[in-house]
């Protein structure tokens, strides 16, 4: 663990070997194509099929007249349940937003099957749709209302303590629709065996897909099974289950045939989740020095009709900052379009680029360096609870960020950079996402030659959790990394949690550290009261598994071989289940019935969360309002990090993702439909790598004995966090012109 | 829907003719295929022009270039003499997309796609480029700015179809560039185009220019006031200053995702002025 070790599933995905749910051979498959709601609101009126079944090789086409109510109520995520949406598929005639899925066809081929889907004829009743958060026919709900559980954090009196702050900010935010467009498309293949499902999707949650496919199609939750080894990228996508999943094996058991599905690009802009738009005011107030005394924070947030999808990022922001009076409040407002849902940093992308922003408002209002004010505000406390951070290194990650990019050079004025044409600015912001940790569960097994097998159904996204794990077990039994075998994605693997919340690196590595210290303990042992033997009568706590060996400090040493024969057989396996700190005991029953249950962030006796600070400069051309990232600077530090080569990845990429936040990325609404207008890669900007010529990762030491017991943080969602509020206060910085509506328009600078 | 592939421009012309109801030609198919599979169109016929031999081929043709239809982006890059004779129309054309699309993508398609935004149309019109129309009657010349009259729509007859363009000879001391503005660095569609080509005398003052814009109107516009500007003068920085006022003048707009009116507008003649810089710099060998 440390060591920056090359992915162990590299050369598989470099050669083209690895198996993405839809690569799997399936025997006979039929194909199906779906057939999407071309209305937001209203009814359909009827159908016309008969051109559709006209292709040859068409086997079947579902729609809510044949399905009807075959598919159970799914139970939405947001309540406790696994599902994106109660939405029932194909279950009647109502639409409730545009891309709902009217029609599924199958056929002996793909073409045949898109074929057919085109000629189907679809009659609506079109009603007036809402499209987005100041739409008329709007619902805005208090989240305390929709949400019992929903608390929205406060402390101490801000009305009071923004009256009398000297300095104070009012400022309305806006970030815009996103969609997470991952490379591999939503993809599922349903094959029956009798009473068995086999489910090929890619997933980041595979035992809430198997549950959640129990309990639509009223079968035994043990006859599911869900494969899902590689994931083409889900950044939250992937992560509660979709209508699509169910129809596809309603349709493969209606045909007695496997039946594939991989929708369209276009059609992942609606069969699935997104990143909704949303507003905030934010309100700070501090005295001359910087000291703030009051921050006011309400977020709006656009929903669906049928679910309170809610991001309520107060939950995170209200505990950044040492401001001894806070009030927060957020508002869902119910729209006609799809259920939002997780998108990589779902609460803090959108408001921590609000307060960030804001506070750049407030430097500039109180004529103090940006990071300068961040000091003044830093704290080891959560200023909500008084509990204490388990480990906080904002402040270092600025020192470090500052030093490599030569902060101390910036001119404070805006506008007062230049480079020919080009006019310079200078921006920060900070990056911060929770720790959160999941009930885990594993199996791993010895072989008395060093053969290693991990199982647990975590989820690699692309991220490295095939590696990390593999690095563990490898240290922990004294191996090279190369003698452990891992396996992931399976339901019928021990369940792990949602590979969500940045949880998955934290939560297994310390369920398979603690499988393989059962291990240990019973090599140790045998060694130990070994008739013979140099570690007869230690204690277990003074050897180590070091290099194939058990070895006491003095360097006395067991062979692992011999420690198994000293044991009298061939191998050893070891189940163990974890439970981080802050879980309810009912969690691993929660866990293996799919719930997707996580402790972490703001507890009630600590508060744990990876901290990191994003320097960018932006230019902007004084002739054509062009805007260039020529360098971005992210110093990061989230405890111990079990690989530096993967977790500079994971930085890297997200710290790209913060620029295309801030520069390109926004999904188009046509407001007068609800309806999204650049479904595709073409439409949909994301930026290409000269726009990101200098992107640099640094990895800031934090050791944590406080949040696990390996001292584990997540870090997947930390790095896109901040950066587009960095990129904003840099175009401050560089032309005086403050814009407070992402993405920052060319047009917005002219 | 039918798929042919004549090896003859007569054959093609006959299918094109002879078809009732929508026939489109496919060249590279970066356009047209993609404006199929998202529903846009539905044609009846297609007809496949990448195996008549001379659509395939760039010829010298008095001091000129004749350029077949369906010659690739790829091809164009490839072509010394070409690049070396006409750099800026070389660039333009292998700005769109990726290299993927550039061993696809064709002049040709792009002038018949008739997008206002089209990249190598600018450049085009600014050499003073000519599309070699076949038809049941016959080929004619028209010139390329007259190709295009509103998006997607040509003024093509029903049957005929661009064979190939025709640069005209280059006179010494000529250059031309094409610049776009797009908001990310590579792969994106113009927020605004401009092509400028112009000749110099011995003593590098100005007598020939055509400078045309792209996605600033419903078309590409061919625009003599800024050509005006440049000629007599020595390129100095008040004729681009009479130049860019000229290019921003000469726009007609929309707003949409890319950018809105006034950007346009504006940036219009900063692009103008840029392209002329370099046009300049070509002519003088530079």
């Amino acid at each position: 663990m440390g060591r920056p070790e090359p992915r162990v599933d590299g050369r598989l995905k470099v050669t083209g070997n690895a198996r993405y749910a839809s690569d799997f051979p399936v025997a006979n498959p039929a194909h199906a194509c779906l057939v999407t709601s071309a209305i937001a609101k209203g009814r359909i009126v009827s159908f016309d099929l008969d051109d559709a079944r006209a292709v040859p090789g068409v086997l079947d086409i579902l729609t809510h007249e044949t399905v009807g109510n075959e598919v159970h109520e799914p139970k939405f995520f947001g309540s406790g349940g696994t599902a994106s949406t109660i939405h029932r598929p194909l279950s009647s005639a109502q639409i409730s937003h545009a891309g709902q899925i009217v029609a599924i066809v199958v056929a002996d081929t793909y073409e045949a099957a898109r074929e057919a889907a085109y000629r189907v004829r679809v009659t609506y009743e079109e009603e007036d749709a809402a499209t987005t958060l100041d739409s008329d026919g709007v619902e805005t709900l208090p989240a305390t209302k929709v949400r019992k559980e929903h608390k929205n954090p406060r402390v101490g009196d801000a009305a009071a303590a923004l009256r009398a702050a000297p300095v104070t900010i009012d400022a309305v935010y806006e970030t815009p629709t996103q969609h997470h467009n991952a490379i591999e498309l939503y993809a599922t293949t349903c094959v029956w065996s009798g009473e068995q499902l086999t489910v090929y999707e890619p997933s980041q949650f595979v035992h809430a897909l198997k549950h959640a496919m129990a309990e639509q199609l009223g079968i035994d939750a043990e006859d599911v099974r869900v494969i899902s080894p590689y994931v083409g990228g889900a950044f939250g996508s992937k992560a509660a289950v979709t209508p699509r999943t169910a129809l596809v094996a309603i349709a493969a058991r209606r045909l007695n045939r496997p039946v594939k599905l991989v929708a369209t690009r276009a059609q992942g802009f609606t069969i699935a989740t997104y990143r909704a738009e949303t507003r905030h005011r934010v309100r700070l107030g501090a005295q001359r020095d910087g000291k703030l005394t009051a921050y006011v924070h309400e977020g709006w947030e656009a929903t669906s009709r049928l679910d309170d999808y809610l991001v309520g990022g107060t939950e995170t922001t209200a505990h950044i900052y040492d401001v001894p009076n806070v009030s927060t409040r957020v508002n869902v407002v119910r729209t006609d379009r799809a259920t939002p849902g997780f998108m990589r940093s779902p609460p803090e992308v959108p408001y921590v680029f609000a307060l960030e922003t804001a506070l750049d408002e407030l430097a500039e209002a109180l004529d103090m360096d940006p990071i300068e004010l961040r000091r003044i505000n830093d704290t080891r406390n959560d200023p909500i609870t008084g509990a204490p951070y388990t480990s906080r290194s904002l402040m270092a990650c600025y020192d470090e960020a500052s030093r490599a990019f030569g902060w101390r050079r910036r001119n404070l004025p805006p506008g007062s950079m230049r480079d020919g044409d080009w006019l310079v600015g200078w921006g920060c912001a900070t990056a911060v996402y929770p720790t959160f940790m999941g009930a885990a569960t594993a199996r791993v097994r010895l072989a008395r030659n060093g053969a290693t097998r991990v199982e647990i159904a975590a989820h690699d996204l692309g991220t490295g959790a095939y590696t990390a794990i593999a690095q563990t077990a490898a240290e922990r039994l004294g191996l090279p990394v190369a003698a452990v075998e891992v396996l992931l994605g399976d339901s019928a693997l021990p369940a792990a949690p949602v590979a969500g919340g940045s949880n998955t690196t934290a939560s297994c590595c310390n369920v398979v550290a603690k499988a393989c210290d059962g291990i240990r303990r019973r090599l140790v042992r045998a060694a130990m009261r070994a008739d013979r033997g140099p570690l007869r009568g230690r204690k277990p706590s003074s050897v180590n598994f070091v290099d194939r060996h058990i070895a006491g400090e003095d360097g006395a040493k067991v062979s692992l071989a011999d420690a198994f024969d000293m044991l009298g057989a061939p191998m050893i396996e070891e189940y163990a289940h974890w439970l981080p700190h802050g879980m309810e005991p009912d969690a691993l029953k929660k866990l293996h019935l799919g719930s997707a249950a996580l402790t972490g962030g703001a507890m009630e006796d600590r508060i744990a969360a990876a901290f990191g600070a994003e320097l960018v400069e932006l230019r902007v051309n004084v002739y054509t309002g062009e805007l260039r990232v020529p360098r971005i600077v992210g110093a990061f530090a989230a405890g111990r990090i079990v690989n530096p080569r993967t977790a500079h990845s994971q930085y890297v990429g997200g710290m790209i993702w913060g620029i295309a936040s801030a520069l390109h990325e926004q999904t188009e609404l046509d407001r007068r439909v609800a309806r999204y207008v650049n479904t595709d890669l073409a439409e949909y900007l994301i930026p290409v790598n000269a726009d990101v010529p200098d992107v640099q990762a640094i990895l800031v030491s934090e050791e944590d004995r406080l949040v696990n017991p390996l001292g584990i943080k997540g870090l997947g969602e930390l790095a896109n966090v901040g950066t587009a509020a960095a990129l904003g206060n840099a175009l401050y910085h560089a032309t005086g012109r403050r814009i407070r509506k992402l993405p920052l328009r060319i047009e917005d600078v002219l | 829907m039918r798929y042919e592939a004549p090896t003859t421009a007569k054959e093609a012309v006959r299918l094109m003719a002879g078809k009732a109801g929508m026939a489109r030609v496919l060249a590279g198919g970066t356009d047209l295929l993609v404006q199929i599979r998202t529903d846009r169109i539905a044609p009846d016929l297609i007809v496949d022009i990448k195996r008549i031999a001379g659509m395939r081929s760039i010829m010298t043709k008095s001091g000129g270039f004749r350029i077949g239809a369906a010659v690739s982006g790829a091809e164009l890059g490839e072509h010394k003499a070409l690049r070396r004779a006409w750099p800026g129309v070389v660039e333009a054309a292998n700005l769109i997309g990726s290299i993927q699309i550039q061993s696809r993508a064709t002049m040709g398609g792009n002038l018949c796609n008739a997008s206002p935004a089209a990249d190598s149309v600018p450049a085009l019109v600014a050499a003073g480029a000519t599309a070699v129309i076949v038809g049941p009657r016959g080929r004619r010349s028209l010139p390329v700015e007259d190709v295009a009259v509103a998006p997607g729509r040509t003024s093509l007859k029903k049957g005929e179809i661009v064979e190939a363009i025709v640069l005209p000879k280059r006179a010494p001391r000529s250059g031309d560039a094409y610049l776009r503005f797009i908001p990310r660095s590579e792969m994106d569609i113009a927020v605004v185009g401009a092509g400028v080509s112009l000749t110099l005398d011995r003593n590098g003052v100005c007598t020939a220019a055509r400078v045309a814009l792209g996605a600033v109107a419903e078309r590409v516009i061919l625009v003599p006031d800024a050509a005006k500007a440049l000629i007599g003068s020595t390129v100095d920085q008040a004729a681009l200053e009479r130049l860019a006022a000229a290019a921003s003048a000469a726009c007609r707009p929309i707003d949409d995702k890319r950018g809105t009116k006034k950007f346009r507008i504006k940036v219009a003649g900063v692009l103008a002025r840029r392209a002329a810089r370099t046009a300049l710099a070509r002519a003088q060998g530079k």
